[in-house]
């Protein structure tokens, strides 16, 4: 039994299923990110972790005990919020030593971890300030302290960092997740930020409508997505409708352009197939040991490190994204443009 | 955990404070019907209805209120857009004075009134004419901070610079715009000032006891002294006024009459 | 015109309208000032230099002694005793009744109407309030005679009616029954001015404490009473202020028997009951200090919260 597992979560409201049959299974230090768009069920699946919602039907259990039907002030869960919810009234110290305060432990010994919590997070000068005297990446990293301080046995973490620039977000979740190596507690993630969950995670739940969709390495979802909606979530995607010349072989036709793919589907499955191919694996130029596509330059958008290039293929859309080069010669838009992909590039949807 | 429907505490308090509303508004009722002996029936009501003391207090006070509202947005209504729009500075100063009549209670406030305007130059209060103006005067005071936060509330949630702007840019004079941009967008804040101040001026005492003017304060004073019943089915017909207009403001804002609009703070 | 403005602004006065400006907007808010200034700021501040005038006109201090007075200080102590108690009864109870429409899970119906209600009481006072208590607790009142009809046998045969308020000692025409009717309009005034505050309370403070493992008592002691007690004082007060300037109530209730400081600023506009028409201004001025100081502290109060609530 692995150290945190939620078994066949149900939660409805009043009639609409929010969370429906979700599994997972921890293992102890791992970091997991929950991943989908507003509305997927992901913070409600946390706050069920966390005990803010009891789960229509399903369990939780965590190092083999049933956590259930455990009041949340019991669990030892330490959450950070989206809102940060430091108490106003209290400064940065009187926050983090909060829990242990409750708990009744003795002066020194708060006083002890709140020192080590400042330290962890590098605000040592910070002790005696309030939360309105700081900014909004201050705060957050005080309300992970509060959270670490009382020796969680799982961290939840509820899109810490969405309300942040974009700047600070990245410092903050590598920070994030050195502190959660560093001190090697398992670790639940909400985040809509596919760049946060690829970059950090050690697994990815990513989450659809109440469902879970897919979960896996990084690598495994952003390669090898098992559905549509998961292959359209993390990263660009092109999708091309296509028409079959050979299912087994994998041979399709786009308008006059043939193009072999190696994960073809098993059986036609009633809807229109459609060939996946990520912008990224798109080359330019011709390579007559590859597939070959071309078409007429739609639009170029020039993005800093990646050029990004819309061509128009048999009427469709394609983008490519290519690797912005001193040299590169930029195409125009008008031209004829071809590209080249590998065969294990592409998938059938 | 255990999700708890309902917090025992909170229904305890609730409980207790409906009773509080509602055993002296049903008490009321049930002691108004019992004017005639052995059964119930409501002869109170038919005995203060048909008193003409009533009626003419009544009246009075009626028109008193709707007269009150016409000079108080007559004088507010412009001078708040003014600050709006032209004297921002202006607020903090007229804040303060919008807050005075808390300061200054309106038994202190009457005394300063008699003081000043029953004697040379003024002498306000030697027809019942002049201290009609006197009592206006008062009423307008006494709603002011209402009729002021009503009608701030309303200028703040429309925007009235661009508003005017606009208006002005196809060839308004001030006249116009006020009267066909700024004063239909806020009728509801209107309005709602409007009932609070009239239902101020209905139950007021204080101004016409002191001013000796016949208004339904006094009246009910003194009818009370005499009679047994009339005065809960005057009570229960002051509810049921005072509930109608409160009732038109849910209405007419949509339920978002807000705190301040009910406290005038 | 000009010349004023070119007097007050030598050398800038180069553009003439701009010059104007801002004196010409202060014509717009006249009216109201001028208003103000007869019907507010003459008759207050007459008063009030009345207070420090004796019966020639001329400037003293003495009528500060109107305090001393014996009729004063009794006036004093009554309204402050009241003012103190309703401020008080009526804040714990309007404090829970808020916490049970907003925080507190009471049924929905229970909500609406109290919130309802709460606006309608809060405006309801003075002389039908008055009448609505006489015909409920007064002598012959609708809850009086249900009380007094509650018998119960007794030994011997006979029966034993146990609740005769008014022989137990209870009179609806003194201070406790002008408190009774205070508090119908206090709490809900409570309610009101604190709802704002309970509602600004973050449920995540809440969660984050019992996320850290504090109990319901703990979050309340150590986050959410500390976050509010500037509203819940300022509420105080304001209630404080509302019950000591109250008049209507008293004077429809008790005919003016019991004293209170509004009562007797009342009968010395009648009457000159001090024989001292000047003890009578600063009588009032005293009043207007002590509300004043209200208001003021009501204010710094509010602020604080907004403060902390707004975070």
């Amino acid at each position: 039994m692995d150290y945190l597992e939620l078994t066949h979560i149900h939660k409805s409201f009043t009639g609409t299923s929010a969370v429906h049959d979700f599994n997972l299974s921890a293992k102890q230090g791992e970091f997991i990110s929950f991943l989908g768009p507003s509305g997927c069920g992901k913070t409600t699946t946390l706050r069920m972790i966390a005990g803010f919602e009891l789960p229509t039907s399903g369990n939780v259990t965590l190092d083999g005990k049933d956590l259930t039907l455990v009041p949340p002030n019991k669990r030892n869960v330490g959450m950070v919020f989206q809102s940060y919810a430091l108490f106003p009234n209290m400064t940065v110290e009187d926050n983090i030593g909060y829990g242990l305060r409750m708990a009744g432990k003795q002066k020194a010994d708060v006083n002890q971890r709140v020192k080590e919590m400042l330290a962890l997070i590098h605000m040592d000068d910070y002790a005696g300030r309030y939360p309105s005297q700081m900014s909004g990446g201050q705060q957050q990293r005080v309300a992970l302290a509060r959270a670490i301080a009382i020796r969680p046995r799982v961290l939840l973490l509820d899109e810490p960092l969405s309300a942040l620039d974009a700047k600070i977000r990245v410092e903050l979740r590598q920070e994030i997740r050195r502190i959660q190596q560093q001190l090697g507690i398992t670790t639940i993630y909400v985040t809509h930020d596919q760049e946060e969950a690829l970059s950090i995670s050690d697994r990815i739940v990513v989450m659809n409508e109440g469902k879970v969709e897919q979960i896996g390495t990084s690598s495994e979802i952003y390669n090898f997505p098992k559905t549509e909606f998961v292959a359209n979530f993390v990263g660009q995607l092109n999708l091309l409708p296509v028409e079959i010349i050979n299912l087994a072989d994998g041979l399709v036709k786009i308008g006059g352009q043939l193009v072999k793919t190696n994960q073809t589907l098993e059986r036609m499955n009633g809807h229109a197939i459609r060939l996946a191919v990520r912008p990224e694996e798109l080359n330019p130029g011709h390579q007559s040991d590859k597939n070959n596509l071309s078409g007429k330059v739609s639009t170029v958008t020039y993005l800093g490190a990646i050029v990004r290039v819309r061509v128009d293929v048999e009427g469709r859309p394609v983008s490519i994204d290519i690797f912005n080069e001193r040299k590169l010669q930029i195409p125009k838009v008008g031209e004829m443009f071809e590209v080249n992909f590998d065969a294990d590039a592409c998938w059938l949807i | 955990m255990k999700e708890k429907k309902y917090n025992l505490w909170a229904i305890f308090w609730a409980t207790l404070a409906l009773l509080y509303f509602f055993v002296p508004l049903y008490g009321t009722f049930d002691f108004s019907l019992r004017m005639e002996k052995g059964r119930l029936s409501f002869l109170a009501y038919q005995s203060v209805l048909s008193d003409p003391n009533f009626l003419a207090s009544f009246r009075y006070s009626a028109i008193m209120g709707i007269i009150t509202v016409i000079i108080s947005v007559l004088i507010f209504l412009p001078t708040i857009y003014w600050m709006y729009l032209r004297l921002p500075q202006a607020r903090p100063i007229v804040e303060i004075i919008t807050i005075l009549p808390f300061i200054i209670p309106v038994i202190v406030y009457v005394f300063g009134l008699i003081r000043t305007f029953s004697g040379p130059p003024f002498q306000l209060t030697v027809t019942p004419f002049k201290t009609d103006i006197l009592i206006t005067a008062g009423y307008v005071m006494v709603s002011m901070p209402y009729m002021y936060r009503a009608i701030d509330i309303g200028m703040r949630s429309i925007d009235v610079r661009t508003l005017t702007e606009a208006a002005q840019s196809l060839g308004s004079n001030w006249i116009q715009i006020l009267a066909n941009v700024i004063v239909p967008n806020l009728r509801i804040a209107i309005l709602s000032g409007a009932l609070i101040c009239f239902a101020t001026v209905i139950g007021e005492l204080i101004l016409g006891d002191f001013l000796v003017r016949p208004a339904l304060g006094p009246y009910m004073v003194e009818a009370g002294r005499d009679q047994a019943y009339q005065p809960a089915a005057m009570a229960m017909l002051a509810w049921g006024l005072t509930w109608i207009c409160l009732g038109l403001l849910q209405y007419f804002s949509r339920g978002r009459a807000s705190a301040q609009q009910l406290t005038g703070r | 015109m000009a010349e004023i403005v070119a007097k007050i602004n030598p050398t800038k006065a180069v553009n003439r309208s701009e010059a104007l400006a801002p004196l010409w907007n202060w014509v717009g808010v006249l009216p109201f000032f001028i208003f103000i200034f007869v019907f507010l700021i003459l008759p207050s501040t007459n008063l009030f230099v009345g207070a420090f005038q004796d019966r020639n006109g001329n400037f003293t201090l003495a009528n500060v002694s109107v305090i001393l007075d014996p009729y004063v200080l009794k006036s004093y102590s009554i309204s402050l005793q009241i003012s103190v108690i309703t401020s008080v009864l009526g804040g714990v109870m309007g404090f829970f009744v808020a916490y049970a429409i907003t925080i507190g899970k009471a049924p929905a119906w229970m909500r609406t109407i109290l919130m309802s209600f709460s606006g309608l009481a809060a405006n309801f006072g003075g002389v039908p309030l008055a009448f609505a208590f006489i015909a409920t607790l007064g002598h012959t009142g609708f809850l009086t005679a249900i009380l007094r009809n509650i018998c119960f046998p007794a030994a011997g045969g006979s029966q034993t009616c146990p609740f005769d308020i008014y022989q137990a000692g209870f009179n609806l025409y003194s201070v406790t029954g002008l408190t009774l009717a205070y508090l119908y309009f206090q709490f809900p005034l409570m309610v009101l001015t604190i709802t704002p505050a309970l509602v600004g309370l973050k449920r995540e403070w809440q969660e984050a404490s019992e996320n850290l493992g504090g109990s319901s008592a703990q979050y309340w002691w150590n986050v959410a009473l500390p976050i509010l007690w500037p509203s819940i004082l300022g509420s105080a007060i304001l209630l404080f202020a509302s019950a000591f300037g109250a008049y209507a109530t008293a004077q429809a209730l008790t005919g003016g028997s019991i004293y209170l400081v509004t009562i007797l600023i009342g009968q010395q506009i009648r009457g000159d009951v001090l024989n001292n028409p000047n003890e009578g201004y600063a009588l009032a001025l005293g009043m207007v200090v002590i509300m004043a100081v209200c208001i003021v502290g009501y204010s710094i109060l509010q602020r604080r919260t907004v403060r902390w609530l707004k975070s």
